[in-house]
């Protein structure tokens, strides 16, 4: 399944990013392609249907109540992006930026928000269009918007903090 | 002309046709309004990738054969499947709605969180080894009765029961990628397949009822303070060791 080697850490990422809540990331990922393994053939682009199945069970989940099972470990991955815990004295200063990144990040706009996160993992404009309904054309007028919307409120964070 | 938002966004990101990039690459030489627009746009596109990193958690090492199982298992006929497991009927789906389920918020779950090895078989994890990164577990409040089912006989291995008064949620320990947990509405099943590992299970005193099964047999049953098991208790610790063979 290369299209899981391909698809499924982005997807996780991408989730992790959006919600915050990495448990509940890895959850809806794994989802996601169990439906699509379910589904027996693959769709006309994958990628975007991932994303599409991945957010309606996102958007459910966030409009039923708190779950209510944890998980007792989280063992680590192998994920290259998870970098080694920084000095103790460091510790503070990353903490804050963090903070002010997601404060950033759950200001935007749901479109932009997806959009720019969705960009980051590389997806292309096609995917992009068609995950989210959007018109593939103006793609990259949307995505400058989300960028400076995205300074805006990070400098407006860092200006509160 | 200037280049737009579109046309730059798109050089930066490598969307445009080989004719449109190098049009667009060569107003950038001869405009240094341009220029200067397209830097800065990569300039905060570095600096976002940045930022965005700060928020990331390691992924869980899940493999696409867990996922081929977990959905093989979710496609099957069986109607013991289909019964409670939320994901089946959706997120939003029937148990969700189902009166006095135990975990309606629940989500079906391929806890396959490993490190991408498999501990050996070994005696059951202790309770304080819970946030050892080589055993994975999951907890889950008992509501009015719940059903752990481990869907295999294994060749080895039991399940060491213990009975606490400080409990709220029953909690089912084992080496890090022993298993998978699926949840559904009153059952947590453990699919264990031909592992050999033990389990450590944490069961509050005050859950009305608690059944654990084996392949289809019932090999612990707690109702009220009523015990039966198809093992007896280690009076030394208080343990009902529950083998899981057949």
């Amino acid at each position: 399944m290369a299209l899981f080697e391909a698809n499924f850490r982005r997807l996780h990422r991408y989730l992790d990013r959006l919600s915050g809540e990495p448990e509940l990331a890895a959850d809806l990922a794994q989802e996601a392609f169990v439906r699509l393994y379910r589904r027996g053939t693959l769709p006309d682009a994958p990628e975007a249907w991932l994303i599409t199945v991945a957010l309606n069970l996102f958007r459910n989940v966030r409009s039923t109540e708190r779950r209510r099972r944890r998980l007792l470990s989280v063992a680590r991955g192998e994920g290259a992006h998870w970098d080694p815990a920084p000095p103790a004295d460091q510790e503070a200063a990353v903490e804050d930026s963090r903070r002010r990144v997601r404060a950033a990040i759950d200001r935007l706009p749901e479109r932009e928000r997806r959009l720019l996160l969705l960009r980051a993992e590389g997806y292309s404009y096609r995917d992009l269009a068609q995950a989210l309904g959007l018109n593939e054309a103006s793609i990259g007028t949307l995505l400058a918007r989300a960028r400076r919307a995205f300074r805006t409120a990070y400098g407006s964070a860092a200006d509160a903090s | 002309m200037h280049l737009d938002d579109e046309r730059v966004q798109r050089l930066l990101d490598g969307e445009l046709s080989p004719a449109a990039e190098r049009s667009a690459r060569e107003h950038l030489v001869a405009c240094a309004e341009c220029r200067a627009r397209a830097a800065e746009a990569e300039r905060e596109e570095t600096e976002l990738a940045g930022l965005l990193h700060l928020l990331d958690h390691p992924a869980p090492a899940l493999s696409a054969e867990a996922i081929a199982v977990a959905a093989r298992r979710r496609a099957g006929p069986s109607v013991r499947w289909a019964a409670g497991l939320l994901l089946a009927a959706g997120l939003a789906g029937a148990a969700y709605a189902t009166p006095g389920s135990p975990i309606p918020g629940w989500i079906a779950r391929l806890a396959e969180r490993t490190e991408g090895r498999r501990s050996p078989p070994g005696p059951a994890p202790a309770a304080s080894q819970a946030e050892d990164p080589g055993v994975a577990g999951i907890a889950v409040p008992p509501g009015e009765r719940l059903l752990l089912s481990f869907d295999s006989a294994q060749a080895e291995g039991e399940a060491a029961v213990r009975l606490l008064d400080e409990a709220t949620e029953v909690t089912v320990r084992a080496p890090a990628g022993a298993a998978t947990y699926l949840a559904g509405a009153d059952r947590l099943t453990i699919a264990n397949g031909v592992t050999r590992a033990s389990y450590a299970i944490d069961v509050p005193r005050g859950a009305p009822r608690v059944e654990i099964q084996v392949a289809g047999t019932r090999v612990f049953l707690k109702e009220g303070a009523s015990i039966t098991a198809r093992a007896g208790t280690d009076s030394a610790t208080g343990v009902y060791r529950l083998p899981l063979t057949r």
